[in-house]
């Protein structure tokens, strides 16, 4: 991991500030940005949870069916809307993971909030970790989508 | 020398931002203190007062449920063919100890630290709801005493603490005792989710200036994620025990097989609450471990985005792990695949944390204090209950350790590790700010070896005793199994653990009176709260920070300096007003002055309200129903009085002058935003029971191949769509009387709400109506029990939304409103907003199911 070296309350500081940094959350542009920073934070959870309710439910619903044993192109009626289910949920996500991608990236791509003592020209847009914790998630819940329709392609459906 | 040589010595930022003038220090401190004497006891509602409470009772029924029934179940375990307590006292014992642990211990005390906390670390002067605060603490404590007072009536609950139908249905758990435990615990619940609501505000609205989401402490992204979980699972739970009260009381069908109900409903209904629940108690624990970690080993904690990702992350798959307790029950191969594959994954984000407290303390200069060994502790103990808990995730070994002492042992490991030793991290490492002295060291390194000693021999061998075949929930078992020496040391760990317990509470009592004077930050913490004094003022800060870094006490000169309009702000807040309690709203994402409003003060409604409450759930646990009606009576007079507007506390031109000179908009007489806050979390509370209600009506519908079963006519259509356009026109008469008072329009605004009264009574009428007369009761079949259930729920919803419209009528025909102070009144058509949706979707699934399904 990069980023500035860090100082604990006993090391030695350097220049540190009282505040007198350039406010860039002042913008009034922000608020929206923020909102779309949340969709952004918040897409790979959200699509991975709407992902595992339908493969759930519609598992349940099909084995309890008189589907149950019925078959498209040979893969059981679960089993095939399990995968279909997974493929449009990992593309919706890694959409979104690449949209926080570029909005890191944008902000600077840092790893690390800069303590006022280190920072050097004007302060990074102040929600640029938020954007990181989104790619984090967004790859996360993406191979948490892959990983839970999975069974469809090894296990009998019901 | 060392930071932790130098008890009191101060942060790297100077301490508390002073006002010019003493005298405004002391007015604001007696502002905000609550009034004394017992009837100001009662009344309290200030933050400090409130979580302190939360977490001394949540200790008192640790002591209570915690300790005393494990020493006795061990007891009877020690031995093979013990006779010291019989097979019911032990049911009984085992549902208890479970039951208080789960329910009135951890959360409470968890809700105790935050409400406490989080207006000091987040720089801000109170909470956002304190009367609602107040009002969780009394509906905890009356749930938790109602579920005790069980004990009185010799009528405990014995059906463990997830209390399985057909177990703890009418047939097999006649009697009081199931009924004490859906009851009273039923109340405690409604005290976690009001508290999880003003904690979520809290943490999003109410924050130092410049403190935004990225620099917010990680206590506060846990308190911030667990209290979303409280909302969505305690919810599912509330609905799940009122459908098994309706089985038990109302002779309704949801559980019961044989007249199409379904037993694994509850299963469901309980572990979507119940699987959460393990990650609402864990995550507020890694919050304290990253808070209280990088001070003690004096480094800054290694990957904070990566740790705030982890918390999110673990929020939303606990969701996604609730089957993994029901494996052995027969679910479908391709079901058991997406439950064991989430339960698998959830070692991710909580490995990242793992890794992250490890590379802090690795990267640090720790010292060995009290505080910090017990993280140590949480950590090589809740490594190996995560372990053991990837196990159980893998379906074939889970079907063999499923019921077993190996479970008991996982989850022992998971919860004492993971949870009790952050607490007691948390207690030592913030107990010298609330007291202003420092816990015993030689104690606390007592009270932290013969609990981690006493954790490891009591519950490492029940690994052992469970996957040689011990079942769990045994009151003896016989000579000969292997099992004997194993039991023995496990409660020989057990009764090393109590005296641990009582050290520690000698250490408490102890410090508290005899204790070495704390200082302003003892530990060179570099979070917000360490810059006050210890003790903190009634009001925590005079002057507000103003927040640049994540670690502001290490990063920052001064707390009080900043750009030049927020310096402007935070000053002129300090000295004004002093005649009412203000607090700030920032915006969430960039932290920026949003609003000044008024606080609520001391109140004897919350108090008033939680009675009524408790009368509620009373009255059916002794079949006095009438009580009920008494009870919500009760609650509808102790919302009014609690809400009761009071004047506002200056004019209005007054509030715009401070606008003018600021740049931020006050008002006096209430917030828009906190209001509008509110109102979301209300509907979504709302949409989560609307959503559970729905997910009991699908699964009892796939239960069964006839729906509605033969005998039962098919739904009509009529009365629903008449009704359904009587709501609609109801809520945008509500929505235009809300456009007439914003352009002042006091008559329109008049005209609007009684329309909407009109018509919305029109529609509960009418479709009330249709309701006793479908010719189908809720005992004979479970349609009947969801058709009758579900359509009262969304009766129900729209008589809130008109008992609203009807108070705003009153403060309407009073002149309360004008077109700056309107607030309650556009709140009320948010609401029935959200009405119109639960009675389109409600309707719709009750009428129109049956055809398409």
């Amino acid at each position: 991991m990069s980023g500035p070296a860090v100082t604990g309350p006993g090391a030695p500081t350097v220049g540190r500030t009282g505040g007198d940094e350039p406010d860039a959350s002042a913008d009034p542009r922000s608020q929206r940005r923020f909102r779309t920073m949340a969709v952004l934070l918040l897409a790979g959870p959200v699509i991975w949870s709407t992902h595992f309710m339908v493969v759930y439910l519609q598992a349940e619903a099909v084995c309890d069916s008189r589907a149950a044993d019925d078959e498209v192109l040979g893969v059981a009626v679960a089993s095939a809307v399990t995968i279909v289910a997974t493929v449009v949920a990992l593309v919706a996500s890694l959409a979104f993971t690449r949209g926080a991608w570029q909005r890191w990236r944008r902000g600077g791509g840092g790893w690390n909030e800069v303590p006022p003592a280190r920072r050097t020209g004007p302060a990074a847009e102040p929600e640029t970790p938020l954007a990181l914790v989104g790619v984090m998630l967004g790859v996360v819940f993406s191979l948490a989508i892959a990983f839970t329709g999975l069974p469809a392609v090894v296990l009998t459906a019901c | 020398m060392t930071v932790l040589d130098e008890p009191g010595r101060p942060g790297t930022a100077e301490p508390t931002p002073t006002v010019e003038q003493p005298e405004t220090h002391a007015e604001l401190d007696r502002l905000w203190a609550d009034p004394p004497g017992l009837w100001g006891r009662l009344r309290a509602v200030q933050n400090d007062a409130i979580g302190k409470r939360l977490l001394f009772t949540g200790f008192f029924f640790l002591i209570l449920g915690g300790s005393v029934d494990s020493v006795v179940m061990r007891t009877q375990l020690a031995r093979p063919e013990s006779d010291l307590v019989s097979a019911g006292l032990y049911n009984e014992l085992f549902t208890n100890h479970g039951s208080v642990t789960m329910f009135l211990v951890i959360l409470p005390i968890f809700e105790g630290f935050a409400i406490m906390l989080l207006p000091l670390l987040l720089g801000t002067r109170e909470m956002p709801f304190p009367r609602l605060g107040a009002f969780a603490y009394y509906t905890f404590l009356f749930g938790g005493l109602l579920y005790y007072s069980s004990t009185l009536f010799q009528a405990v609950p014995n059906a463990g603490w997830f209390a399985y139908t057909p177990l703890s249905g009418p047939d097999y758990s006649p009697g009081l005792p199931l009924d004490f435990w859906v009851l009273g615990l039923g109340v405690a619940e409604v005290g976690a989710i009001a508290a999880g609501a003003e904690i979520i505000i809290g943490i999003l609205k109410m924050r130092a200036p410049g403190m935004t989401l990225s620099r917010m402490p990680m206590f506060a992204w846990a308190m911030l994620v667990t209290s979303f979980m409280i909302m969505f699972a305690f919810t599912t739970l509330i609905v799940g025990s009122l459908l098994l009260e309706l089985d038990r009381g109302f002779d309704m069908r949801f559980f019961d097989p044989e007249l199409g109900g379904s037993t694994l409903l509850w299963q469901h209904l309980f572990w979507i609450f119940g699987h959460p629940e393990v990650y609402i108690q864990f995550l507020p624990a890694a919050g304290i471990v990253s808070m209280a970690l990088p001070v003690l080993a004096r480094r800054r904690l290694v990957g904070y985005t990566w740790v705030v990702g982890s918390l999110v992350a673990i929020g939303f798959l606990s969701f996604g792990l609730w089957a993994h307790h029901m494996f052995a029950v027969g679910l479908p191969p391709l079901v058991l695949g997406f439950f064991a594959a989430a339960s698998i994954l959830i070692a991710l984000p909580a490995g990242v944390q793992i890794f992250a407290w490890v590379a802090t303390i690795s990267a640090g200069r720790p010292k060995i204090t009290t505080p910090f060994l017990f993280i140590l502790g949480f950590l090589f103990i809740f490594v190996i209950g995560g372990i053991t808990g990837v196990m159980v995730a893998a379906v074939p070994f889970d079907l063999q350790a499923h019921d077993s002492y190996f479970v008991v042992g996982h989850l022992h490991y998971v919860l004492i590790g993971g949870v009790g030793f952050p607490i007691f991290a948390g207690v030592y490492y913030w107990f010298p700010k609330f007291t202003g002295k420092m816990l015993g060291e030689r104690l606390g390194k007592l009270n932290f070896w013969l609990l981690f000693i006493g954790v490891n021999v009591a519950f490492f061998p029940m690994h052992i005793v469970g996957l040689m075949g011990m079942p769990r929930r045994i009151y003896t078992y016989p000579k000969g199994q292997g099992w004997d020496l194993w039991n023995m040391i496990s409660t020989i760990g057990v009764y090393i653990i109590v005296p641990g317990i009582g050290v520690f509470m000698l250490n408490v009592l102890h410090s508290w009176f005899r204790g070495r004077p704390a200082g302003n930050n003892p530990w060179g913490g570099d979070t917000l709260e360490w810059a006050v004094p210890s003790p903190p003022a009634e009001h925590g800060w005079s002057v507000l920070p103003i927040v640049h870094s994540r670690h502001p006490l290490w990063d920052q000169d001064s707390l009080s300096q900043g750009e030049a309009r927020l310096e402007h702000f935070v000053r002129g807040l300090a000295g004004w007003p002093l005649r009412w309690r203000a607090a700030v709203i920032v915006r969430t994402g960039d932290a920026q002055p949003e609003e000044v409003f008024r606080v609520g003060g001391p109140s004897i409604w919350p108090l008033v309200t939680a009675i009524g409450m408790v009368a509620i759930f009373a009255s059916e646990l002794f079949h006095q129903r009438w009580g009920a009606g008494v009870g919500a009576l009760v609650v509808v007079i102790g919302v009014i009085g609690w809400n009761w507007p009071q004047d506002a506390p200056m004019t209005e031109e007054e509030e715009l002058a401070f606008e003018a000179e600021h740049g931020v908009p006050v008002h006096g007489g209430g917030s828009e935003v906190v209001a509008q806050w509110g109102m979301a979390l209300a509907m979504l509370f709302v949409g989560v029971a609307f959503s559970a209600f729905l997910l009991a009506y699908f699964y009892l519908r796939l239960d069964n191949d006839a729906w509605p079963p033969p005998g039962i006519p098919m739904p009509s259509l009529l009365v629903p769509v008449l009704s359904t356009v009587l709501v609609l026109a109801a809520a945008l008469a509500m929505h235009r009387g809300v456009r007439r008072i914003r352009a002042g329009d006091q008559g329109g605004l008049k005209v609007g709400l009684v329309t909407t009264l009109v018509l919305g009574a029109a529609a509960v009428v009418v479709q009330g109506r249709q309701a006793t007369r479908l010719g189908f009761s809720v005992s004979e079949h479970a349609y009947g029990s969801i058709f009758h259930t579900l359509g009262a729920f969304v009766l129900a919803t729209v008589v809130a939304a008109l008992v609203m419209a009807l108070l705003a009528l009153f403060w309407a025909w009073r002149g309360y409103y004008t077109p700056r102070r309107h607030v309650t009144v556009s709140t009320t058509a948010r609401f029935w907003t959200a009405t119109v949706a639960v009675w389109v979707v409600g309707l719709g699934t009750l009428h129109l199911g049956p055809y398409l399904t």
